[in-house]
């Protein structure tokens, strides 16, 4: 655009050395019969105008063209021109700022994300972990029995204590094991609870950038309170949009059991 | 024989603890990844009981309910709520849906076998 109004600048003065040119040889014939000193420097004159004129907006020219100055040359424009650029300077803040709200709420939603990997790869490891424990439980406390069927023929009081003593330690084992079934139980927990804020962030970035756009449009120069009462209604937006918390327990106790 | 149950969960590890619990009590498992799989399962095999999550992707705990309901083999057949949900609104939800039990998760094993047993001995 800016180039463009130069162009016509540049054929607009080339007009009007041509006319003065064409006006100083008028000027010059009309004194030609009395070969006046007039006629010739006015035509003198013209050239030099003419001439001063092209070379001054060529050297215009090329600071224009030249990348380092163009916004210099650009603030030297009409009013008009000033304030548009000022919008546009306005809006291309305002996008930035969109920009890296909407990196930021990225980061929060990659952090998330990388939480409940972790949370699952260590729940799948710790369930790997306990089905092998139980298996090997099952194990011992099979063997025990097979050890004790052997030695009760013999009837050796100081095995038999022995092997009861392995059996009570077996038992133990599993009661343990259930105990962790209810522990392991977290990572679904987790997992929900973090849907649950992933849900909530993406929808709280979405009501503020809205609230933002629409802002935008309506006014570029807020206050603070105004700025204070867009956030306020982000959020309220963003509450009444959120889904209900699925997951309400603060430990990892049994949870109520109701028969209908 | 023994009895067959569905477990429906689209958590892994609450799957595996599920299992773990009921074959080590004797059951038959068939495991199940939402309510989508659990219907298909479900019209597959002849289940003695249908133990299920709410919260699921495709298809949620309620609408299987429901669906399962809708099936004439499956209207006597018991369907538990095992879920993270204590929210009195969305128990009643269930009972009405035709829910026997509503069971909040975390769960004990031992607990959730008596309840079972209860339930189809």
């Amino acid at each position: 655009m800016i180039k463009a109004d130069v162009n016509r600048k540049y054929i607009f003065l080339i007009a009007a050395g041509i006319i003065l040119i064409f006006a100083g040889i008028q000027v010059f014939w009309l004194y030609l019969n009395t070969v006046s000193i007039i006629g010739v420097l006015s035509v003198l004159t013209s050239f030099g105008l003419t001439v001063t004129l092209i070379v001054l907006e060529r050297a215009k020219r090329s600071e224009i063209d030249s990348p380092n100055v163009q916004s210099e040359v650009q603030s030297n424009e009409s009013t008009e021109v000033v304030e548009v650029n000022e919008d546009s300077i306005a809006l291309e803040n305002s996008e930035i700022c969109n920009l890296e709200v909407d990196e930021y709420f990225m980061t929060v939603k990659e952090e998330l994300s990388q939480v409940d990997r972790l949370v699952s790869d260590a729940v799948n490891n710790l369930v790997i972990n306990f089905r092998y424990i139980s298996k090997l439980t099952k194990t011992h406390h099979d063997m025990v029995l097979a050890i004790e069927r052997m030695a009760a023929p013999e009837g050796s009081k100081p095995i038999l204590e022995l092997l009861q003593k392995q059996m009570e330690i077996a038992d133990k084992i599993e009661q343990e094991l259930d105990a962790a079934v209810t522990s392991l139980q977290f990572g679904d927990l987790v997992t929900q609870l973090i849907a649950h804020t992933t849900y909530q962030v993406e929808t709280l970035n979405m009501v503020l950038q809205r609230i933002d756009r629409q802002s935008s449009l309506k006014d570029q120069e807020r206050s603070i309170e105004e700025i204070h009462a867009g956030i306020s209604k982000a959020m309220k937006v963003a509450n009444s949009k959120g889904k209900r918390k699925p997951v309400v327990q603060q430990g990892m106790q049994m949870g109520d059991i109701e028969l209908f | 024989m023994a009895k067959t149950i569905l477990a429906v969960d689209d958590s892994a590890s609450i799957r595996q603890m599920v299992s773990f619990t009921l074959k080590g009590a004797g059951y038959e498992v068939i495991e199940a990844v939402d309510g989508q799989d659990a219907l298909e399962k479900a019209n597959q095999h002849n289940v003695n009981l249908v133990l299920t999550d709410i919260n699921m992707p495709r298809m949620d705990g309620l609408k299987l309910l429901e669906l399962l309901r809708n099936l004439a083999n499956y209207k006597n057949v018991p369907i538990l709520m095992l879920t993270t949900e204590s929210d009195s609104a969305m128990k009643a939800k269930g009972k009405e849906a035709g829910a026997t039990g509503w069971l909040v998760k975390p769960f004990d094993p031992n607990r959730l076998l008596e309840v079972i047993k209860k339930v189809i001995g």
